[in-house]
């Protein structure tokens, strides 16, 4: 009867145990391309980033995930987690959730912990690319495997569809970090005199893989401001390694 | 490290075999009479590029505990060879000398864009793959230090006639800048020079690969044209368990 009741016991806590810890390893594998701070969650089913071939507003309540990739601002998404349960990975920051986990430089490497709670199954990922208009990397709804071990996925980067790509330094932030054209020191907004990458008011309107940048050659002038020499990439841009202990 | 051009390391992979077969591993390729227990695999790579041979590949069985490099972190003088010149052989000889290393393989040849290559290597001594890793690369020459390949990968539980596939992504090893002058790179678009020690590359550090410019993209210093651009993935590798 004893032997019969632990068998129970042990069925129950099988079905209903959370997750144990992940060990998340982020490696930005560009080689000129910077990631902003990264928004990382285990969550359930009511959670959901992004549908690719729909508009960036079409699974969250806002423009959460327009600001993540335009902006490199998480803090929506970080809200809109939280209110539906979901284990945001904080850099142990919780005053502002995420923010230490970036920027990322080309090739550095990230590495932060999430415990999930019972029912967030699932794991998402999303970081701002820059220099970009709306690039974004990103892992989407990723099942946690249940069995303890290694697990390695190559990331893409996506176009939020959001904003048209006119690779303009106005367009986008340019934190101290990013050494584009005309920003040697990377001290606030500066064009390298592009006229942009026109016509402009053909984006697509929906998250799709992006199709990199085009960038040039022309320090002052050309179409665009950023330098092709450096802010380019071929997907993945990144490997994520993911320990279930 | 001398200058070396596609050309000359063409007869290196003859001399890295030799090297492999002092260390104790034969070339079976012709075995005749297999014992019990061995692990026989077959191995092919495709060049799925459009204007890029692959060089000789070094290919190497293992164990956890090796491992060839890692993005994030910096190239060995061994991989940044393999990167510039094209030649396995240092990347090979490197490995031998690893415990966990359980099988290594050279070359055999220059494959063309299109072009394949398949092998058998055996694995004595061991009855199942599992446990074991794959790790083969081979330099996109038209390149200063592209390469492509697998990285590590398991190869599980693999039964007599499974097989895997892999389709392998392009990496820079981040030790050479990617000027695509003719003087730099060694394939044959350019016939320059393979391994320069000098570490100019944006990072020093194993990305994935940016993709080539080209004079047909605004580069004109570049010796490459539109033909030579490449994407992700550049070869396609498939193991079968033979034995």
């Amino acid at each position: 009867m004893i032997k019969k009741l632990a068998t129970a016991v042990g069925l129950i806590a099988a079905a209903t145990a959370a997750h144990a810890e992940l060990e998340i390893t982020l490696t930005n594998a560009t080689q000129g391309v910077y990631f902003t701070p990264v928004f990382a969650a285990a969550h359930n089913n009511t959670f959901k980033l992004f549908t690719a071939g729909r508009a960036a507003n079409a699974e969250t309540t806002g423009n959460e995930l327009e600001a993540m990739a335009e902006d490199g601002d998480i803090s929506g998404l970080v809200t809109l987690a939280t209110n539906a349960s979901a284990n945001v990975a904080d850099g142990d920051d919780s005053g502002a959730p995420g923010a230490s986990n970036g920027p990322a430089a080309p090739g550095e490497i990230k590495t932060f912990t999430i415990k999930p709670d019972a029912g967030n199954e699932y794991l998402s990922l999303a970081a701002m690319l820059l220099p970009t208009n709306d690039g974004f990397v990103t892992l989407n709804n990723w099942k946690i495997p249940t069995e303890p071990g290694t697990y390695t996925v190559n990331l893409n980067a996506y176009d939020a569809g959001t904003e048209y790509n006119d690779e303009l330094a106005s367009s986008q932030p340019n934190p101290p970090f990013l050494m584009t054209f005309g920003n040697p020191g990377g001290n606030g907004v500066v064009t390298s005199g592009g006229t942009g990458v026109g016509p402009t008011g053909d984006e697509n309107g929906v998250v799709h893989i992006h199709r990199g940048n085009l960038g040039d050659l022309d320090a002052n002038g050309g179409a665009s401001d950023i330098d092709s020499s450096k802010h380019r990439w071929l997907n993945p841009v990144a490997r994520l390694k993911v320990v279930v202990k | 490290m001398g200058l070396r051009t596609l050309k000359q390391i063409a007869v290196l992979p003859l001399i890295s075999a030799m090297l492999v077969a002092c260390g104790g591993d034969d070339d079976d390729d012709n075995d005749p009479a297999p014992q019990t227990g061995q692990v026989q695999l077959q191995i092919s790579l495709t060049n799925l590029t459009s204007g890029q041979p692959q060089t000789p590949a070094a290919v190497i069985v293992h164990r956890r505990g090796y491992l060839a490099f890692n993005e994030g972190e910096a190239a060995s003088v061994e991989l940044e060879d393999l990167a510039e010149s094209g030649s396995p052989a240092a990347l090979l000889t490197a490995a031998g000398s690893n415990a966990a290393v359980l099988k290594t393989y050279a070359g055999p040849a220059v494959v063309p864009p299109g072009g394949n290559r398949t092998f058998t290597m055996t694995l004595d001594g061991v009855s199942s793959t599992e446990g074991l890793y794959l790790t083969g690369l081979t330099m996109l020459a038209n390149t200063n230090d592209a390469f492509t390949g697998v990285n590590n990968v398991l190869l599980g539980n693999m039964a007599v006639g499974d097989t895997m596939r892999w389709n392998g992504p392009v990496w820079d090893a981040g030790t050479e800048a990617n000027t695509e002058t003719a003087a730099t790179m060694p394939g044959p678009a350019a016939n320059g020079e393979g391994t320069n020690v000098a570490r100019d590359d944006l990072l020093n550090k194993v990305t994935f690969h940016q993709g080539v410019l080209t004079k047909d993209q605004g580069l004109a210093s570049s010796a490459l044209d539109h033909t030579h651009r490449f994407d992700q993935p550049a070869v396609a590798i498939r193991v079968t368990r033979v034995q």
